[in-house]
């Protein structure tokens, strides 16, 4: 009987996946020239009726019966390459595309099919054309990869001028950055003000919102996926650019005889160095100060055969702000103070093909975030004080993921990743020779996370198609063992040609924390691990929406509902500082650790998202709308009573286009609207009593301050608009760009934050008032580059 | 200013620096009506009420440092049966007297005032149980010109009930006799659990003497059992750091109805020495 039922299964299982006569096509699918690895790139049969996509290195394989056809290879921003193949048995082909803008070749025709959303499984995710990146006006012209995907629905900024993501209602720690598999945890320059994202060295930007992948997992509201240009293996070239602020520069070519390439880029700011002689000038010489930024990316591979590649990529990079002050009898005494902070990260990625269908990455990943400041205090050579604080993360991971293209119906990817965590929350130094004091204290935490997950990207039928996967991830951490299954479903159905319906559900766990103060958003903010008393965050998300595919004009309308819940998000509780280290407990001076600092609660965020693109054609852009509610319940705040996020935002539009006026020209601009931030705002004074005994005669009190409910106060809202023109000219040697570009066009004042104030700024005595500073007025700026051929 | 913060400073003149400031004036600002402040304390120790009575100051507008006084309003305090009006005393500005109620371990008080615009202001509070088996220990010696006091208190916590306790320490210098303000206060606030596990506390106290000085110390000892809610509040204080613009905004623990502020009993007992 038993056997019957496994013959049964058996039949009905090899029914299911098996295919009569069928035949691989596989192969890689590259830039023309450059030879770069083109990412997701649509492979599909005329007809449509077989089609996959290519993986993060290019690679693709496509199942389907002996016969002869048409491949289209299409991508955005490239000419669609189409290709007449007999196919009789497993054939490997390498296909390259050349970017828009050259000429085609004979063997090219262009087709007038394109990428479609309709035909997308996995919805809430959106791909950013670096392209696109480099043309969108930015803050002092810095090209910045975060505040692009802040125009996106569903992605609000937190304050003005800053890249940190607030995604469908969660928090800039919810945000799984990824650059080259290394995860980025703090990846912001200048306290926010621009990403450490150089988007000359990126090849590709995923954003991903909902609907989350198996393969993805550690963060609860997104996942930004980006991969590093692997350099040009044809000829060594090169950028150069020079900014109001910042000069950057890029160099790539070939190693061992086209065999492998290499790219390195590297940007600095001079802040500091303009700074510098007002600061001397301004002090006679006794102080000197500044802040600069820089970061390098480097990387390299190197094609073994044709089925083995080793790619090695790193990125490394600080801020770094500094002050030095000298007094006294002939300025023998001096104070000197450095806030510096700053990322790094090193991937090695070795690429198999194990056959046709199947391909296998295995890395092995370092990254790590620390923060340090240092003061110090001299008199001639003896040091009087001296403080050196630190904290960071720092991980090691190895982890396999692999590729198996099954059948048409099925692609499936399944890999684990383990990752060790340092975690240091915070490591003290402190000597101070007026009392003799020394303190040498390092906290640490070590902890072992892990993740298994399997998906299957299934046809179900020609109508019905789904991403179903599971994940199963775990956290160990001083005692501490957490297991969960994160099941993840994606489906869509196709309603008509050239309309889909969508629908998903996705489980997320984070094992991580991220202390932040909410008043402020600073590099101070903590990386702390879940533990037995703080619990790991998750969150379940439910989304669905339709996709629409225009003809005339080419344009994609998406449009998403979602409602998602958060449990164990934490925040400081009523009156903690993350300055504070002490406290007294019970009348006693104690040391507060993070824990003692933090409480627990539960959020929700639900809203509408509307999506409009145009991807093709002189004319090309987004806009993009966002209905949306974040709400946040925690026991010991508010007194227990819901609250609105600092960043709920009910109406938040962005509008990008850019116009090719012609081959030298094109112009660009965006305007984007929001509601104002919820804050809470002090609105009375009051008499707070000491309790004494045998004082309370004298009159002991102190003045107590009465606020609204928690982030009950709307800020006013924020709008702006940005405008910039590039203008491109060919040289014997190269291309030169010089482009112009306004940042806030008509000067709003947009709040940045407010306090209390008086109404005159010189009379302490004026009525108070609640005053609002504003960062950026109209911000013009220009910036050149020269791209050598 | 503490040294770890002088980096924050520095951003936070960067971005004054870089900002350009206005006052918001098209917003609409919360509605803000003043609001009748309490501070009603009950001192079994010395039989005594006491209670602060002021007003609290909107935010935005005229810019106050002080309190306006509410000194009509009519306080009574009300328990088992019987009632005490509490008068106000003009020279320290608060209404304070001699207690005539029995206060009883556990039962319930009640708090009633009514303001001078016919306001009601109502709280409700049980009398704390009184520190069991209490024993204070005092032993000094003299180290060059100083004498130094070490003061153990023990005492039961009750098993079964979760208590709240405030242990408190002054000292009072008299100069030739003339008797100085406090000049010297500790105060600790304990939480007792369901086992009834023995406190016991240490606290040293230190007295300048130099020769030829006419100087004597009185030492106070103060135990008290007090409620959750005070608990809460001292705890609150002990945070308190109104100044620090990095801390999170915190809501002022209260358990008053019609206004803000506390109501609170103790049962003391106090050891002169």
């Amino acid at each position: 009987m038993n056997w019957r039922i496994i013959t049964t299964c058996l039949f009905v299982f090899s029914s299911f996946f098996g295919q009569a006569k069928n035949v691989t096509l596989s192969g890689f699918i590259y830039e023309q020239g450059s030879k770069e690895a083109l990412i997701a790139v649509t492979v599909f049969t005329v007809g449509g009726e077989y089609g996959t996509t290519s993986n993060d290195y290019g690679f693709y394989s496509l199942t389907l019966p002996e016969g002869i056809y048409d491949v289209v290879f299409d991508y955005v921003g490239y000419n669609q390459q189409i290709v007449t193949m007999a196919l009789d048995s497993n054939f490997s082909f390498t296909a390259y595309l050349v970017p828009q803008g050259n000429r085609l070749t004979t063997t090219e025709i262009e087709l007038k099919k394109r990428e479609k959303e309709s035909d997308k499984v996995q919805m809430s995710t959106v791909d950013i054309p670096i392209k696109q990146i480099k043309e969108i006006p930015a803050l002092f012209g810095e090209k910045d990869v975060l505040k692009v995907i802040q125009l996106l629905p569903g992605v609000q900024s937190g304050s003005e001028g800053q890249s940190g993501l607030y995604v469908r209602g969660g928090g800039p720690d919810q945000n799984l950055i990824i650059l080259d598999g290394a995860t980025v945890y703090n990846a912001q320059h200048l306290f926010g003000f621009f990403s450490l994202f150089n988007g000359d060295a990126l090849r590709s930007v995923e954003l991903i919102k909902g609907g989350f992948p198996a393969r993805y997992g550690g963060r609860l509201s997104s996942v930004i996926d980006m991969n590093m240009k692997d350099g040009n293996k044809e000829k060594t070239t090169g950028e150069v650019g020079v900014g109001i602020i910042s000069s950057k520069g890029i160099l790539e070519g070939p190693l061992a005889k086209g065999k492998g390439s290499y790219i390195l880029s590297g940007r600095r700011t001079y802040i500091d160095a303009l700074l510098q002689p007002f600061i001397l000038a301004a002090s006679d010489g006794k102080s000197s100060g500044g802040y600069y930024f820089y970061d390098f990316n480097a990387k390299a591979n190197y094609q073994i055969d044709k089925n083995n590649k080793v790619y090695l990529s790193g990125y490394f990079g600080r801020d770094k702000f500094y002050f030095n002050e000298k007094y006294g009898e002939n300025f023998k005494e001096q104070t000197k103070t450095n806030f510096g902070w700053g990322n790094a990260t090193g991937t090695f990625r070795w690429n198999h093909v194990i056959g046709p269908k199947v391909f296998v990455n295995t890395s092995l990943i370092y990254s790590t975030y620390n923060l340090g400041i240092a003061a110090k205090e001299e008199q001639a050579d003896t040091t009087l004080f001296e403080l050196r604080y630190g904290s960071g993360i720092r991980d090691y991971s190895f982890k396999q993921d692999f590729d198996y293209y099954l059948n048409n119906r099925h692609k499936i990817k399944f890999g684990y990743v383990a990752t060790h965590h340092k975690f240091t929350p915070s490591a003290v130094v402190l000597t101070d020779s007026y009392d003799s004091s020394r303190i040498d204290d390092e906290v640490n935490f070590n902890a072992i996370e892990t993740g298994l997950y399997v998906e299957d990207e299934v046809k179900f039928t020609s109508k019905l198609k789904g991403l179903l996967g599971v994940r199963l991830s775990s956290f160990h951490v001083d005692g501490a063992n957490y297991i969960n299954p994160e099941p993840r479903v994606a489906l869509a159905y196709k309603l008509a040609k050239n309309l889909s319906a969508k629908l998903s559900y996705a489980t997320m766990n984070q094992y991580i924390h991220l202390l932040s103060s909410s008043g402020v958003g600073l590099p101070t903010d903590l990386w702390v691990p879940a533990t037995k008393r703080v619990k790991p965050q998750s969150s379940s998300q439910i989304a669905g929406g339709i996709a629409k595919d225009f003809k005339k004009p080419q344009i994609s309308l998406t449009v998403e509902g979602y409602y998602k819940t958060m449990s164990n998000i934490i925040a400081y509780k009523e009156g903690a500082s993350f300055l504070q280290i002490e406290a007294a407990v019970d009348g006693e001076a104690k040391q507060v650790s993070w824990e003692d600092n933090v409480t627990t609660g539960n959020g929700v965020s639900y809203g509408t998202e509307l999506l409009v693109q145009k991807k093709y054609g002189k004319f090309t852009g987004w806009m993009g709308y966002t209905l949306s509610w974040t709400k946040h319940t925690f026991d010991s705040i508010n007194n227990g009573k819901s609250f609105y996020a600092r960043y709920d935002r009910r109406h938040d539009i962005s509008v990008v286009g850019q116009y090719k006026i012609n081959d030298r020209m094109t112009l660009s601009a965006n305007w984007v609207y929001g509601t104002g931030n919820a804050i809470t705002l002090p609105i009375s004074t009051f008499r707070l009593d000491n309790h004494n005994l045998l004082t309370s005669a004298n009159g002991f009190w102190t003045n107590g301050q009465q606020y609204t409910e928690r982030n009950d106060f709307r800020m006013k809202a924020y709008h702006r608009a940005d405008i910039g023109l590039q203008i491109k000219k060919v040289k014997p040697k190269g291309v030169r760009t010089i482009e112009f570009s306004a940042y806030n066009l008509y000067s709003r004042k947009n709040p940045f934050y407010y306090y209390i104030g008086t109404e005159s700024r010189f009379d302490p005595n004026s009525k108070q008032v609640l005053r609002q500073v504003s960062l950026f007025p109209i911000l013009p700026s220009i910036s050149w580059n020269y791209k050598f051929k | 200013m503490h040294k770890k913060q002088i980096p924050f400073a520095f951003i936070v003149c960067f971005l004054l620096l870089n900002g350009c400031q206005t006052i918001v004036d098209n917003v609409e600002l919360p509605e803000i009506e003043t609001e009748a402040v309490v501070h009603f304390r009950y001192d079994g120790a010395i039989n005594t009420y006491d209670c602060s009575l002021t007003k609290s100051n909107p935010i935005f507008g005229e810019r106050r440092s002080d309190f306006d006084v509410i000194d009509d309003a009519v306080v009574s305090i009300t328990g088992i049966g019987r009632t005490d009006t509490v008068m106000f005393i003009d020279g320290i500005d608060k209404y304070n007297d001699e207690s005539t109620l029995n206060f009883i371990d556990g039962e319930q008080y009640e708090l009633h005032i009514t303001l001078p615009d016919g306001g009601q202001i109502y709280a409700q509070s049980a009398y704390p149980v009184r520190p069991q088996n209490i024993e204070v220990v005092v032993d000094s010696f003299k180290r060059d010109f100083e004498t130094i006091y070490r003061i153990r208190t023990s005492w039961d916590d009750i098993p079964g009930i979760h208590e709240y306790y405030m242990l408190e320490y002054y000292q009072i210098y008299n100069f030739n006799g003339q008797k100085d303000t406090v000049s010297s206060y500790v105060a600790q606030v304990a939480s007792g659990d369901d086992a009834g596990t023995r406190f016991s506390e240490q606290y040293e106290a230190y007295a300048f003497n130099e020769p030829g000085s006419n100087l004597s110390v009185d030492m106070f000892v103060v135990l008290s059992g007090i409620t959750k809610e005070e608990y809460d509040y001292l705890q609150f204080l002990e945070r308190y750091e109104p100044e620090n613009p990095f801390t999170e905004p915190t809501s002022v623990p209260s358990n008053i109805q019609g206004g803000l502020g506390m109501f609170t009993l103790k049962n003391s007992m106090i050891y002169k020495f």
